[in-house]
């Protein structure tokens, strides 16, 4: 017999399902343990329910003054009820833009941004120090890492602190995400083409060459890892891309045969049709976000 | 009974001050209840009241519907609570991770609560670590489900039920020492 001592005290408060209720009121007719935790609950309900009753009710004053600074908040020279990003924030489309990206650069986790850079610096290194004609392989196998990691870091599903207060915010959970997306492969972006640069400056390699290496599976890898971090949690979004990253890892290391060569080899070229496929599923996953079922947001939510 | 509350947020969201009245007549009291055992003082308790329902009428537009209404009103208020509570911060609570749910056999700890008078449990009650409280509020008092207890909180639905048992066992402990599990054993040993 299985007790069911979690939802006890849910029962003594009267707050679960009526099936349930009746399988816990089953259960209780038979077994003098759970009936005696029950009893436990009802005299913590009950000196709860004491203490919360001798709060006085709100006065009505209270009520008035609040519906007079309603009148106010509402009465403000004809202001919309609920103000819109036009008045806090300025009129220019552009400057809405500049401060949402702002904001979201201090809601990004820190480590995020300490992971990413030391991973690149220490990427460029190796990729200095490697033999000519093998630094395009190593930011090839470093910035699409870097960036995918750092996607679903910063935009995956559930691991912002202040999503509530984003979810009661005025700006838009779209407006977010692509804030923060931007901010996050703009920052490896920009990181990574300084790296090229000054590869190619100390000549270890063909400026072309190794933007090519690298900005194809960067786009590829970072889509996939936004998407599955947003629609469903970052742990999948890294999962993939990391099992495409060490399937193209044992690709070049000959370890496999040449079908999973064949098939993993093209997403590590930077071409028209992959680029636009990541920024096809970038675009469908922002669409998408507004009309996710309402418990994908919450994950503690546990429905 | 959301239904009820999401059709009258919409109406606030477009601007309908009788709905604003209705939904305060339905959340008011529990709000300010709950706003009272979070700082224990009235004033500033009331302060947090209007002030929630202020952040309600201008950010009804941006409910998403992602918790209840209710959910969503108790977070702002829990919000609204804690930037009153310069002074006292809650305590972080020790060691809540492993979650001892008892099965079958009821604990000491049970018994004795269950034996104690409404007097005794009442000022245990006061004795107890304020997290402690606070989910028993929520869950006891403003009697909110555990799902919403977590989304005001922001802690998994798991940790919301072995706090509450820790409070119950943190209430059990703070009994004063005539009642508790000693007359339990006494009597055994007296057989």
């Amino acid at each position: 017999m299985t007790h069911p001592s979690d939802l006890l005290a849910a029962y003594a408060a009267d707050t679960i399902s009526a099936d349930r209720a009746d399988s816990v009121a089953r259960h209780l007719a038979e077994c003098s343990g759970c009936t005696a935790e029950l009893a436990a609950w009802r005299r913590v309900a009950d000196a709860v329910g004491d203490r919360v009753a001798a709060f006085a009710a709100p006065p009505a004053r209270l009520r008035d003054t609040l519906l007079a600074r309603l009148a106010s908040v509402r009465g403000a020279a004809g202001a919309p009820v609920v103000p819109r990003y036009a008045a806090p924030l300025g009129g220019a489309a552009w400057r809405r833009a500049v401060r949402i990206l702002a904001a979201q650069r201090r809601l990004v986790d820190r480590r995020t941004w300490l992971v990413a850079a030391v991973v690149l610096a220490v990427g460029a290194a190796v990729a200095g120090w490697s033999p000519p004609g093998t630094s395009e392989q190593v930011l090839a196998i470093v910035v699409p890492l870097v960036a995918a990691l750092g996607v679903a870091g910063a935009c995956g599903n559930g691991t912002d602190p202040a999503d509530e207060l984003v979810a009661a915010s005025l700006t838009g959970v779209r407006a977010v995400l692509l804030a923060r997306l931007t901010l996050v492969l703009g920052a490896i972006l920009g990181a990574a083409s300084v790296a090229s640069l000054g590869l190619a400056w100390v000549d270890a390699g063909a400026p072309l060459g190794l933007f090519a290496a690298w900005l194809g599976p960067m786009a590829l890898l970072s889509a996939v890892s936004f998407a599955l971090s947003v629609l469903w949690r970052p742990a999948v979004g890294i999962g993939v891309a990391m099992a495409l990253w060490v399937l193209r890892l044992l690709a070049g290391g000959n370890a496999l045969d040449g079908t999973v060569d064949r098939l993993v080899e093209p997403l590590w070229r930077t071409s028209g049709p992959l680029l636009l496929t990541a920024a096809l599923l970038m675009a469908g996953t922002v669409l998408l976000l507004p009309h996710l079922p309402a418990a994908v947001g919450r994950r503690a939510y546990g429905r | 009974m959301d239904d009820v509350d999401r059709e009258l947020l919409h109406r606030v969201a477009a601007g309908d001050q009788r709905a604003f009245e209705d939904l305060y007549a339905r959340h008011g009291q529990p709000l300010l209840a709950y706003a009272e055992g979070l700082l224990a003082d009235r004033g500033r308790a009331e302060e947090t009241l209007q002030d929630t329902f202020l952040a309600t009428w201008r950010g009804a537009g941006s409910f998403e519907g992602r918790s209840t209404v209710r959910t969503w009103l108790f977070g702002i208020c829990r919000r609204q609570a804690l930037s009153r509570m310069t002074a006292q911060r809650p305590v972080p609570l020790p060691m809540e991770a492993a979650a001892e749910v008892p099965a079958g056999e009821p604990g000491p700890e049970a018994v004795a609560l269950a034996r104690a008078d409404a007097h005794a449990v009442a000022a245990a009650l006061a004795e107890l670590a304020p997290a402690h409280r606070e989910v028993l509020d929520l869950a006891f008092g403003a009697g909110l489900a555990h799902a919403e207890i977590a989304e005001v909180l922001g802690i998994p639905v798991g940790t919301v039920k072995s706090r509450l048992f820790h409070a119950r066992a943190g209430l059990a402990r703070a009994l004063p020492d005539d009642v508790p599990a000693v007359g339990v054993s006494g009597r055994e040993a007296g057989r």
